[in-house]
This record gives C-alpha cells, sequence and structure tokens, in this order.
C-alpha cells in the first residue's frame, strides 16, 4: 500500500476528496460519527477517515487506523478538504500545504484526551486568522453541507519565524 | 561542529521540530522520536526509534529511560533540545548528566499553559521557550513561533 489508488472499499465520488485526521493516540468516535452520519446523506463526496483504532464499524466512509509518515502524507496532498481533530500535526501540516481545513476540538467532557488544550490550541489559532474551528457538532455539520465556501486560509512556509530561528543558532554557536 | 540530540515525540512535536532545523545547519543532528517511518524523513541523519511512552505506563517508562541512556551515553551529543513531550522530557534530565547544553521549546499546542512535561523540565533546561507571548516568566522566554 503506497498509493492514493481506487481500492475495493473506497467509494469514490465525482466530488471532492474528504480526509477525516485523528492522530494517532486515541480513537475520536464523536467526530467519526458526525461525519459518517452526513456521509451517508451525500453522493457527491468521497470521505477517508484516518481513524486510529476507533471500533465503531463506519458504512460511508472508506477507514485506515494509522499509515507510515509518507503515506499517510500522499493521502493528506490528495485530499480537497481536510476535517481534523485539532491536533498541531494535522493543523501545521494544513497550513504548508495550504489546504482547506476545518478543526474540531478534542474535549475532556468526552473523554477525548487527558485535557482540554486542543480546546486552547484551537482558539489560539483561531485568533490568529490561521484556521476554520468548529466549536460545535452544528457548527462542523454547517462547515461540511457549505463545503465549497470554507474559507482558505493563507500558506505558510516549511520552517519557523526567523526570530526563532536566529535564537535557537545563537545558543547553539555560542 | 557540535552534535544536537533533537527528540520529539510524534505527530505535531516532530512537525515543530522539522520547523527549526534550519537552526541546525553546519552541526551534526541526531533524531530521535517513536515513529519507525520517521527515519526516512531525516535519511541524511542518524534516527533512533524509542518506546511510545505517552499513556506514561510505568513498564514503557522504564524501557524509555534505559533506551534513552543508551543513546545519550554513546551519542555524546553537546545539545538537546525536545519540543515535548515525554521521551523529551527524560532525554534532558539525563543530558545533564554528560554535561550537554539543553534546550526545551514548548508546543504551540500550549497556549493556555505551558505543558506538563515542559513545567517539569524546566528545572534541567538552559534555554526555555515558549510560543505564545502570554506564558513566558523568569525563566521561560518568548522568540517567535514555529510558524
Amino acid at each position: 500500500m503506497g498509493t492514493f489508488n481506487k481500492s475495493e472499499n473506497t467509494i469514490f465520488r465525482e466530488g471532492p476528496v474528504i480526509l477525516v485526521v485523528t492522530g494517532t493516540q486515541a480513537p475520536f468516535d464523536r467526530l467519526l460519527s458526525i461525519i459518517d452520519k452526513w456521509a451517508s446523506k451525500q453522493v457527491k463526496y468521497t470521505v477517508i477517515a484516518q481513524m486510529a483504532n476507533s471500533e465503531i464499524n463506519f458504512k460511508n466512509m472508506t477507514c485506515f487506523d494509522y499509515l507510515e509518515p509518507d503515506v499517510f502524507n500522499e493521502y493528506f496532498n490528495n485530499a480537497d478538504v481536510i476535517i481534523g481533530h485539532a491536533g498541531i500535526g494535522t493543523i501545521i501540516t494544513a497550513l504548508e500545504n495550504e489546504k482547506n481545513l476545518v478543526v474540531f476540538p478534542r474535549l475532556v467532557k468526552y473523554n477525548e484526551h487527558r485535557n482540554d488544550h486542543q480546546l486552547h490550541t484551537a482558539k489560539g489559532f483561531d485568533k490568529l486568522g490561521l484556521i476554520n474551528v468548529a466549536y460545535t457538532e452544528n457548527e462542523l455539520l454547517n462547515y461540511l453541507d457549505n463545503i465549497k465556501s470554507i474559507p482558505k486560509k493563507e500558506r505558510i512556509d516549511k520552517k519557523a519565524e526567523q526570530k526563532l530561528l536566529d535564537r535557537l543558532s545563537i545558543f547553539i554557536n555560542k | 561542529m557540535k552534535k544536537i540530540l533533537a527528540i520529539s515525540s510524534p505527530g505535531g512535536h516532530w512537525t515543530q521540530m522539522q520547523r527549526v532545523t534550519s537552526a541546525f545547519s553546519r552541526h551534526e543532528v541526531v533524531y530521535v522520536s517513536t515513529l519507525k517511518g520517521y527515519a526516512k524523513q531525516v535519511s541524511a541523519c542518524k534516527y533512533y526509534q524509542v518506546k511510545d511512552a505517552s499513556a506514561w505506563s510505568k513498564l514503557s517508562l522504564i524501557i524509555l529511560v534505559f533506551q534513552l541512556i543508551k543513546i545519550i551515553i554513546n551519542e555524546r551529543p553537546d545539545i538537546v533540545i525536545s519540543t515535548g513531550a515525554a521521551p523529551g522530557l527524560f532525554a534532558i534530565i539525563i543530558a545533564r548528566f554528560i554535561g550537554a547544553k539543553t534546550i526545551w521549546l514548548d508546543s504551540i499546542a500550549n497556549y493556555e499553559k505551558i505543558s506538563f512535561s515542559g513545567r517539569l523540565a524546566k528545572y534541567f533546561t538552559h534555554l526555555h521557550l515558549t510560543q505564545w507571548e502570554h506564558l513566558t516568566n523568569q525563566k521561560i522566554q518568548f522568540s517567535g513561533k514555529v510558524l
């Protein structure tokens, strides 16, 4: 497995490819269930989900647990829209590749993480105007129903701010 | 030329480390993380895979600490830098025993407060950075973001 080929269990449709990203550490069933339910009611989009060992049998998306980083990047690059948890890997990879991204933070009240740092991360990035955030199921459904008008965010280059790089080099070289 | 050991957990921690690597130019860099597949992304450098102890389970922590002691004794880095989380914290503590200089760059994910690992690591670091200006204090400095 190393390419983004049509496989038996993938329902490829005419419209854009939506990739759902939930990281490597724990399942995120609330997000996956919302999207699976939404996907059952539409015929345009191909939905692919990286589900981190979720035990639910989703019927309307192609699911995989985990992929090696280079294979994952290929899936990522071929997707038109990314819906993700508010993990930094997901956010930065989407920004670097100028992908349309909507994040849905994991919340501690649903046992989705050890704390609410994803909510804080999402708010921080939202304030900087870098990402689209769905804080509730309704907001997420609203983005899904209007996929073509998800606001595009500016692409960032592949390295850190010069000020940070300079601070590190000075320390390393002294 | 110095030897830098750059250690990070997978996912966002690793992504952030990759965004500061240009600060390591002209030095020898050894990378440490928990996924086998990352080796390909840093193929010009040495790469060590260690145990993922993100769940803080006792057995995996013990294995991780022994792996890190072995790597650090063998490699003898001049500098150890981490973007988090647990493996980086342990590497920084171990690195102090061989006299290395240590850097913690707290993940940009930590907007509300410094990470748990970062709060512990601050007792062992020479340079401790946050990526959010409102989280600075006497020890923890801000000097820009990985973005």
